[in-house]
């Protein structure tokens, strides 16, 4: 019942859902600052001088097969790590990971929550993708400027918050040029024009963020072909492995493949150094801009910007996004309708089963896909199986030569009155359908449909298909079927 | 998450005759010729209403007593009946036809002009409780609501009494673009092999918008939850059907969270205590509210809503002077921010007070069936058979329990973009966003943008936050249907409602006499 979907690789997501923001190349000045590079999301952000002589030199445990301990050296200014530094990168690897692909305004709203509880933010300044743009954050003294096109952002633009702490928060255009952003300390060398920060936190003293590639031509500055390596989506998950195969079914059966403990928590901590790991080699296709705006009030109040829309669906036309079928996937395949995110779903059904979109509003047009489990039963002491696969429902169902051969799954039913045969019924998923079909058992199987009076005796090997809370009875026990899907 | 399940769909479907092309999508005004270049048949009728639910159907009803043949009308939609989807989502969200609405009934869909009213037909049929309910409310009983049932029984009824069926035609709305040299074009693809073609386009003069919700928004955690454990039946919403969460507490006895504190919550509510006091059932209750109400509130003297125990209690899902009093006049002289302000005011879950639950909840407490936490759901995780749900509590840190099921009471609605057709007028025929996000609608329910020779209008959910409150309950569609008959009446559409032509109509009605 709770066997676990494989999940999709991030790596391997549609292409066309990824922003530009984490393809286009991200070159870091040397200096001493930080430069952090999360998906949707480049920050600068400056490192407090801390006296280095305050902090003692650790004491060293003698360790053999070193020599002799040599003289111990004044350690150059190691810089100290900053609280505060370290809670606005994990802030904004929170916001990153969040899920969103364009965490840009969230990271506003976060950050200036974040910077009216701190006394003394460090200057920073940091870009995060909309969108249909980029967000700025600037504080302290960093800066984000164009120099090509001579533009030019400092917080002292913006306001000050409560604690005198200048700070600029915009949402802007993304410009056609390379955008510097820096927390103040001095560039001294341009950075390398091969030069390219996919993910990570690397010490520099300013970020140059390439301009959006164009849909056309390549771009000029970041010729490299890392920048046409994606990341993965924030929501990227390495595959699990595929669950174990279920232990025959008894009305208890047991939980699915467990998910490592906090794997939730853990997968920002993995989304830094996964993706050298995960980068495919395929090209990515150009990346759609937003269309423009095809008509707006002249004396209206600025609109909220609309949510960049995808592409109307050209019927017939194979979706640009479809990913090759998964060979090894050996799960029963049906045809069902799309709801409008892309579930599968019964044609009968008017709400998608998983989001609870409206299916009505799509010309239904039968897809193939694998199919969800279809309801589950309920026995009469409160278990419940998932039906995924057909069953053979008895007292010695794994004596059954399909059974042995996988084709159907066992399900032991115990009965003490000893009504239920050693090869009793069958569950059959068939379409949408769950069948029922009684194998010619010594006692016979009945059925009630929901508020039917009476139970109804089956015919040997005539399939019945079972709706939402119709009642099984064999031998002394029941079983009732609950299903989300169709059917009314 | 599932999109990489599904295999591509089929490409070697050959190009149906009649088909939409690339330059019609990419084009914002059709002519005729483009039509039949496509090779798209085009169907006239003056008037086309697109949805066929309860929306569509007051507005034909209010049209065919003003005199408009069904020849000049077409209702297009994919469902069966019009209150088809309106009863799914009241069954599954436990009210049956035979349990009472639990919203506002100050109009009945197929009695344009209010009476007699549900309550006075049932106290005709003998049931005299219901007219003192009415007489007293709401002050020494709850406020009255007809059954389930009784609504869609006399909707079916007015339905065949108006010869709704010969107007009905199926099929799946595409979408609606303007006409060069006015006029609309509403593409309908009708179900497969019904047509030659695999598009028809009617072209109307006027067009009619009433596809009510975009559809049910689950939080975003439970998609999670369903697409990374597979499991469907212990995390579910209220709003799709989940008998055997029910089914599997007679079986043994479980421990619910139900997450949530609108009408919803308190349905489903009702429903595990009924099972647990009719069957002895040992179900233990957990309620989760995001934002606890323990008093009165509200922004000013006038303006208060009761509350007590975390519900927020009205009597409807809106304040009563929303219908006729003063807050319909002030939205109504509203706009922008200000409207905005108004909606956000009187917004806000709540739920009818009603005295049975009232009752039950309160024995739950102090038995100890019954608790309340207060915070948001971090994570669902499967547990063996049980769900382990970690809430976070403004006060008390993370708590992590475990249950046999989840009900998620939340409904959340979908953005007006997320359904088809609204999105394709936002983007092709100058459709806006009201101050609210929804479809934005003038005083006489026209899609504001849209006008080319003819008109546009749009009632229901998706045009929330226009100058008429309430636009999604009954009262509201029926208002939307009125201020459009006039409208239409103004353009010589249909005849006007004088006092002769409306007694003589609601004589008909009385005696049933089909038009």
């Amino acid at each position: 019942m709770t066997r676990a979907t494989p999940p999709l690789a991030g790596a391997t997501g549609a292409p066309a859902t990824v922003p530009p923001f984490d393809q286009v190349a991200v070159r870091v000045a040397p200096g001493p600052d930080l430069v952090v590079r999360l998906p949707g999301v480049l920050l600068v952000v400056g490192v407090p001088d801390h006296p280095a002589a305050s902090a003692a030199p650790p004491s060293r445990p003698a360790l053999d097969g070193w020599g002799p301990a040599p003289v111990p050296a004044a350690p150059a200014a190691a810089p100290a790590g900053d609280a505060h530094v370290g809670e606005l990168v994990a802030l904004c690897r929170r916001v990153s990971a969040a899920g969103s692909r364009a965490p840009g305004t969230r990271l506003h709203e976060e950050l200036r929550d974040w910077l009216g509880t701190v006394g003394d933010p460090p200057s920073f300044a940091v870009a995060a993708a909309t969108e249909d743009g980029l967000a700025l954050v600037l504080a302290g003294d960093g800066t984000a400027e164009v120099p090509d096109l001579g533009l030019r952002l400092t917080p002292a633009q913006g306001e000050a918050l409560g604690n005198g702490t200048l700070v600029l928060d915009r949402l802007v255009t993304w410009p056609p040029a390379a955008l510097h952003l820096s927390a103040g300390a001095p560039a001294g060398v341009a950075p390398h024009p091969l030069a390219d920060l996919e993910a990570g936190i690397v010490p520099g003293a300013a970020a140059v963020l390439a301009p959006a590639p164009a849909a056309s031509a390549a771009p000029a500055p970041p010729p490299s072909g890392t920048t046409m390596v994606r990341l993965p989506s924030p929501n990227g998950r390495a595959p699990l492995p595929p669950p174990p195969p279920r232990p025959p079914a008894v009305p208890t059966p047991p939980a699915g493949a467990p998910e490592p403990a906090g794997h939730g928590h853990e997968h920002h901590e993995h989304a830094v150094p996964a993706p050298v790991a995960a980068a495919p080699a395929a090209p990515a296709p150009p990346v759609e801009l937003p269309a423009p705006k095809k008509s707006a009030l002249l004396f209206a109040q600025p609109a909220e910007a609309e949510p960049a829309r995808e592409p109307l669906p050209i019927p017939g036309a194979e979706p640009a996004s479809a990913p090759a079928p998964e060979p090894a996937d050996e799960r029963a395949r049906v045809k069902g309708i799309l709801c409008k995110n892309g579930h599968l779903n019964d044609p009968r059904a008017g709400f998608c089963a998983l989001c609870g979109i409206r299916t009505t509003q799509q010309t239904a047009v039968l897809v193939e896909g694998v199919r969800p489990p279809l309801g589950l039963l309920v026995f009469d002491d409160g278990a419940t199986v998932s039906l995924d696969v057909d069953y053979l429902l008895g007292r010695e169902p794994e004596t059954d030569e399909r059974v042995g051969s996988g084709q159907l799954r066992p399900l032991l039913v115990v009965d003490q009155t000893g009504g239920v045969s050693r090869h009793h019924a069958e569950i059959r998923l068939d379409g949408w359908d769950v069948l029922l079909l009684d194998i010619g058992s010594a006692n016979g199987t009945l059925v009630a449909p929901r508020g039917a009076p009476g139970w109804a005796s089956l015919v040997p090997h005539q399939p019945v298909r079972l709706t939402a809370g119709m009642a099984v009875r064999m031998g002394g026990r029941t079983f009732a079927f609950e299903s989300p899907h169709g059917g009314y | 998450m599932s999109e990489s399940t599904i295999a591509p769909q089929q490409a070697s479907t050959p190009a149906q005759p009649g088909d939409l092309t690339d330059s019609l999508v990419a084009t914002d005004v059709w002519t005729d010729q483009m039509l039949a270049d496509a090779g798209i048949p085009v169907v006239d009728v003056p008037f086309v209403t697109v949805g066929g639910g309860i929306g569509s159907f007051v507005t034909v009803d209010y049209l065919r007593i003003c005199g408009v043949p069904t020849s000049a009308m077409r209702v297009l939609t994919p469902l069966k009946t019009p209150w088809e989807s309106y009863e799914y989502l009241t069954t599954v969200s436990q009210i049956p036809r035979g349990e009472r609405l639990r919203s506002d009934s100050s109009s009945c869909p197929d009695n344009i002009w209010g009476f007699p009213s549900y309550a006075v037909r049932e106290a005709l049929q003998g049931d005299l409780k219901q007219a003192w309910n009415v007489l007293v409310e709401p002050i020494f009983a709850n406020y009255y609501t007809p059954r389930a049932g009784h609504a869609f029984e006399s909707m079916e009824k007015e339905m065949h009494r108006i010869r709704y069926p010969e107007m009905v035609v199926t099929g799946q709305v595409r979408m609606v673009r303007r006409r060069a040299g006015g006029g609309y074009f509403t593409v309908l693809t009708p179900p497969e092999g019904a047509t030659p073609t695999r598009r028809i386009a009617y072209r109307s003069q006027w067009v009619h918008i009433a596809i009510g919700y975009p559809g049910l928004k689950f939080l975003p955690d439970l998609q999670r939850y369903r697409s990374r454990y597979g499991d469907y039946s212990r995390v579910v919403n209220a709003y799709e059907r989940h008998e055997h969460v029910y089914e599997r507490l007679h079986q043994r006895p479980g421990t619910i969270l139900v997450r949530g504190g609108g009408i919803v919550a308190s349905r489903v509510l009702q429903r595990l205590i009924d099972d647990r006091d009719q069957r002895g059932l040992q179900t233990q209750i957990v309620h989760l509210f995001r934002t606890y109400v323990d008093r009165p509130h509200g922004t000013g003297i006038l303006k208060r809503r009761k509350g007590a125990d975390g519900w927020a209690y009205q009597g409807f899902n809106y304040p009563k002077s929303v219908w006729g009093g003063q807050l319909k006049q002030q939205v109504r002289d509203s706009e922008g921010p200000e409207r905005k302000r108004l909606y956000e005011e009187m917004g806000g879950t709540n739920t009818p007070v009603r005295k049975d639950w009232q009752e039950q909840l309160r024995r739950g407490r102090a038995e100890g069936w019954y608790r309340v936490v207060i915070g948001q759901i971090d994570e669902f995780r499967p547990a063996g058979d049980l769900v382990e749900v970690t809430v976070s509590t403004p006060d008390q840190g993370r708590h992590v329990g475990t249950f046999d099921a989840v009900i998620d009471c939340t409904g959340l609605e979908a953005d007006i973009r997320e359904h088809r057709v609204l999105a394709d007028l936002l983007d092709h025929s100058n459709a806006t966003r009201n101050p609210v996000g929804r479809l934005d609608v003038g005083r006489d329910f026209e899609v504001t943008g849209t006008r080319n020779g003819g008109k546009m209008y749009a009632s229901g959910s998706a045009t929330l936050g226009g100058p008429f409150p309430g636009v999604d309950t009954f009262f509201g569609l029926q208002i939307a249907a009125q201020e459009i008959a006039d409208d239409l009446i103004r353009q010589g559409f249909a005849q006007k409602l004088g006092p002769g032509r409306s007694t003589s109509q609601w004589w008909k009605w009385v005696r049933n006499k089909q038009i």
